[in-house]
């Protein structure tokens, strides 16, 4: 293309793009440059706030609670991460291509609750899992199981809130799974069966490769999601028991909203975003999903 | 092999019966009298239904007004994503210039800046904007996700150039093949884009706890989060509140499931 | 999906968008209306809104907006209201959250349109308890009641239990022994801490604390750690890890209104839930669990935080509703349970014939007066302080730590809290 029309074109491309970048930049560039700013500060928005250097992040960091919601924000994502999209990735095997009798029905059900809005599934859960008046605790007691205390184990309610998370939002992975499943040619899992491959081997040999990319997108979205949880927390344990449920964004919106220190909440923000940039970005590159995408 | 895929049949039904059961459990709830609730054994089948819980809840909250308000905000996010993203994504996927590829990559990585992070600085930038407690202002954080613009831009980059090369042959500048090519063959596209960011909308929690502080302004989730007081909930009206929170979306699935179900394939395939 | 289709749903849904636009926005106080928000949820909002419903009968010309709800939240809701210069002219927080939202509330004896009770043609004297209100020699609110726990009981399953269900036992020996009775019969005998939420506990334990004469906080540091706060939070552990009177990590409320539970430990504000659940109930203070018969509690206080424009017109209409409410102390303790803190309420005959005064506002309102009722000490930093302890209060009580590192830890995260 001619450099004269390439460069015409850069004048309305930028054209083109102005609202959005605009909308962008406000809401989201220009917000990430301004927490770092307030992180700086003992930031009073009624009166004057006082430069302080990076003493936010060192207190932070001498804080054993901001360092234990940092560990819990870890911890849930190694829960909710794998199980959200191993639940979709299984529920999109089984329902691969629409053989199965009521199939629609069957979908509905798996998809719905990612219909649901987070405080009823949070208070729904709650309700379920409580130790006395909860079905789940119940029915588990009746097959002879002891049920644990699910929402007030230290070690447990970490996963309780993942599978939890997953039952909400595993079905829209289905949906996003199963549509690059039914895009896998058939005539691949043909010539495997000819070949004598089992359907194991041809899950791994040709199902998983060619659904890496989407997996890996989906993985990192999912990631950068979950770092940020709040409302399932919020709703169901309110950080606890003790602190074994605070994760950083409740942390974070309790230092701004209860202790009202915004300068600090805003530097868990900006930690936290450059935990969740930096893990994404490293996945990204190692995984060579940039040239996948475009 | 036959059994085989009974077994998966049965599997399938098993799973989808497992996960159906919340639901239905707080249906049931929903319409049992207030003893009832607090059994210590299941109660499948309530000794009668009552509708007395969802009468106290529209008497003592604004439900409905929670329910439009979380309305016209997806909406209002739903409407400026889908004009803005155009634009972008067409200069994205259909021009050729210097610096495309730069800013297509700046794209992707704010895909993997977690937005809820910003809430705190965003809070302040909106208060000054003179936003706060505006629907508007709840709306355009919401507009300003990156991924809508991926997902448009993936679908524009795969449309066939000839049709735009005769649109052009006809005289039409950027704005005509954008308006006569582009828009046309890409409405299942925005269809899905808004399916999407109407969903995200409707379910966003964070952002309107912040900037939604008056309650005339709440949105469901956050006026839900009210019905949990300070220590008690009170099941039978949460439950209620709740049913009464996922029969919009019940109905709403059930009419338009296939469309949903496809946009969000189409949102989800394109990498 | 048709063009044609598409073209229509998306001009609905940008006309619903737009329509969203021009709806709120404008500050409660520009349009001429009184805006009064409470942190209040249960029975208790209730209570406030037939109030506000007869104020508006009596006093057409207030436009009165009355928001309720999100105790959680509503902190952060008054806070942030104020620096977004859209505050409710009129708020209630707890006392024991009051300074940490000091910043925002107005000096009631000396606000820009000059001193509210004068405004209102009252005295501190009419009050009860006036000086509850004061932070740092100032006034920044009235005094609307004082509520606390007080433990509610099953008579029910006190009967069944072969207890007297119209004497709540009256000593610590008693109440074991009903408790050791109730465990027996297969019920359970007692939850010291409501829903079980960590704060609670902690409530719980203090109560317990203050009873073996410890202090939670003495000279700005915490002083909980010695063998007064070991004591006492050993007594609360053993409710659920020895003496088998519940289990950790149970909500109390939901077993009480189930009917299995004996004995609860629950606020003033339980007693409208309470009622509809249709339980059999007593409710009484508790005993001495130590030296003195203490039981936590706190207060509320109306507060008025800080309007960004037409200041006086604003707090004018808030004296103006605040004379209109004062005849309705007596109504918010019927309905809500707690003691109004009005003295011409105190004394009014129609409270004292009420249900509410039968079941148990008679319970709280003398356990006030004897000073049986006691808050948390007044602190700016008193709320991160409690957040900081309660998670270890909760891990006792849950039986993951000892209580000996417990209140070590707790030690350190409250000093912690207590100097940044």
């Amino acid at each position: 293309m001619p450099k004269s029309k390439r460069n015409r074109n850069g004048a309305i491309a930028l054209l083109f793009l102005l609202p959005y970048l605009v909308l962008w930049g406000i809401f989201a560039f220009v917000p990430i440059v301004y927490g770092f700013f307030i992180s700086l500060h003992k930031w009073n928005p009624i009166g004057t706030s006082k430069f302080i250097g990076f003493q936010n992040y060192g207190d932070l960091f001498r804080n054993p609670r901001f360092v234990g919601a940092l560990w819990n924000t870890l911890i849930y994502a190694a829960w909710a991460i794998p199980l959200i999209l191993l639940v979709g990735l299984v529920f999109a095997l089984l329902l691969r291509r629409g053989q199965l009798p009521g199939g629609a029905a069957v979908e509905a059900a798996l998809f719905f609750p990612y219909l649901l809005n987070v405080s009823v599934v949070g208070i729904l859960w709650r309700f379920l899992l409580d130790p006395d008046v909860g079905i789940v605790p119940y029915y588990l007691r009746v097959v002879g199981v002891d049920p644990p205390n699910f929402l007030n184990s230290p070690m447990i309610v970490l996963p309780t809130i993942a599978v939890v998370s997953a039952w909400w939002l595993a079905g829209y992975r289905m949906i996003v799974f199963r549509a690059g499943l039914n895009a896998i040619p058939d005539d691949l899992y043909e010539a495997a069966s000819l070949d004598g491959a089992g359907s194991v081997r041809q899950f791994f040999f040709i199902t998983l490769p060619l659904m890496r990319p989407s997996i890996l997108f989906a993985a990192i979205l999912t990631l950068v999601a979950g770092m940020c949880m709040l409302g399932q927390v919020l709703v169901m344990t309110n950080g606890g028991p003790g602190t074994a449920s605070e994760v950083m964004a409740l942390f974070m919106y309790r230092t701004a909203f209860e202790s009202f220190n915004f300068g600090q909440a805003a530097a868990v923000g900006f930690i936290l975003f450059v935990i969740v940039f930096g893990v994404s970005l490293v996945l990204f590159r190692v995984l060579g999903l940039r040239s996948e995408l475009s | 092999m036959r059994a085989g895929r009974y077994l998966r049949y049965g599997l399938c039904y098993l799973l989808a019966l497992v996960w159906f059961v919340p639901v239905v459990w707080m249906a049931v709830t929903a319409v049992k009298p207030t003893p009832e609730v607090m059994s210590f054994t299941p109660r499948w089948i309530p000794s009668e239904v009552t509708f007395s819980h969802f009468g106290e809840l529209l008497a003592k909250k604004p439900f409905f007004l929670w329910l439009l308000n979380s309305f016209q905000i997806a909406a209002l996010a739903t409407a400026i994503t889908v004009v803005v993203t155009t634009f972008a994504a067409y200069a994205l996927a259909r021009l050729e210039w210097r610096g495309r590829n730069v800013v297509f990559t700046m794209l992707i990585l704010a895909m993997f800046v977690p937005w809820e992070i910003n809430s705190i600085p965003l809070f302040f930038i909106v208060k000054d904007l003179g936003l706060l407690n505006t629907f508007l202002g709840a709306a355009l954080p919401l507009a300003a996700l990156p991924v809508s613009l991926f997902l448009l831009r993936q679908f524009f980059i795969n449309i066939p150039t000839d049709l735009e090369d005769a649109a052009r042959i006809d005289g039409c500048g950027h704005l005509g093949i954008l308006w006569h090519v582009i828009i046309p063959v890409s409405l299942p596209a925005y269809g899905a884009l808004s399916i999407f960011i109407f969903i995200f909308s409707w379910n966003e929690f964070f952002w309107s706890l912040i900037s939604l502080q008056r309650a005339d302004v709440r949105t469901l989730p956050i006026g839900l989060k009210t019905l949990v007081g300070a220590g008690d909930i009170q099941y039978d009206l949460m439950m209620a509140g709740s049913f009464m929170a996922t029969l919009p979306a019940l109905i709403i699935f059930l009419i338009l499931r296939r469309h949903i179900i496809s946009g969000i394939s189409m949102a989800g395939v394109r990498r | 999906m048709d063009r044609r289709n598409f073209m229509q749903s998306s001009l609905a849904l940008g006309l619903v968008g737009a329509g969203g636009l021009s709806f709120p926005g404008t500050s409660a106080a520009a349009d001429g209306k009184f805006w009064f928000n409470t942190l209040f949820h249960g029975g208790d909002a209730d209570a406030m809104d037939a109030i506000v419903k007869k104020i508006r009968d009596e006093n057409p010309s207030l436009n009165i907006d009355l928001t309720q709800g999100s105790w959680t939240e509503y902190y952060a809701q008054l806070y942030n209201s104020v620096v977004a210069g859209e505050a409710p002219q009129l708020g209630v927080v707890d006392d024991f959250r009051y300074e940490s939202v000091a910043d925002v509330l107005y000096d009631v004896e000396d606000t820009p349109a000059g001193n509210i009770l004068d405004l209102m043609g009252v005295k501190p004297d009419d009050f009860a308890q006036w000086d509850t209100t004061k932070v740092g020699g100032k006034s920044l609110g009235l005094p609307l009641d004082q509520n606390g726990f007080g433990l509610y009981y099953n008579k029910d399953i006190f009967k069944e239990a072969g207890l007297d269900p119209e004497r709540f036992p009256q000593t610590r020996e008693e109440f074991e022994h009903a408790c050791d009775a109730i465990t027996k019969i297969g019920k359970v005998a007692y939850h010291p801490a409501l829903s079980g939420a960590t704060r609670y506990i902690r409530r719980a334990w203090m109560a317990l604390l203050w009873s073996a004469k410890g202090e939670y906080l003495k000279d700005g540091k915490a002083a909980f750690n010695d063998d007064r706060g070991v004591e006492s939070l050993q007594y609360l552990v053993d409710v659920v890890q020895k003496r088998g009177w519940n289990k950790p990590g149970t909500d109390g409320i939901n077993q009480f209104l189930a009917g299995e539970l004996g004995i609860l430990q629950n606020g003033t504000w339980f007693y409208l839930t309470v009622e509809n659940a249709k339980i059999n109930y007593g409710c009484s203070m508790p005993p001495a669990f130590f030296e003195d018969q203490v039981a936590w509690g706190g207060y509320h206080l109306l507060v008025l935080p800080k309007q960004s424009s037409d200041e006086e017109a604003a707090l004018q209409r808030t004296a103006e509703f605040l004379k209109a409410f004062t005849p309705h102390y007596s109504m918010w303790g019927e309905m809500g349970g707690a003691v109004p803190l009005w003295n011409a309420a105190l004394s009014d005959p129609e409270l004292k014939k009420s249900r509410t005064w039968e079941k148990t506002l008679h319970v709280f309102s003398k356990a006030a007066a004897d000073g049986v009722i006691r808050a948390e000490p007044r602190h700016p930093k008193i709320t991160d302080v409690d957040t900081a302890v309660e998670p270890f209060t909760q891990e006792a009580y849950n039986g993951t730590m000892s209580v000996k590192d417990a209140l070590a830890r707790a030690e350190d995260a409250a000093n912690r809290a207590l100097e940044s």
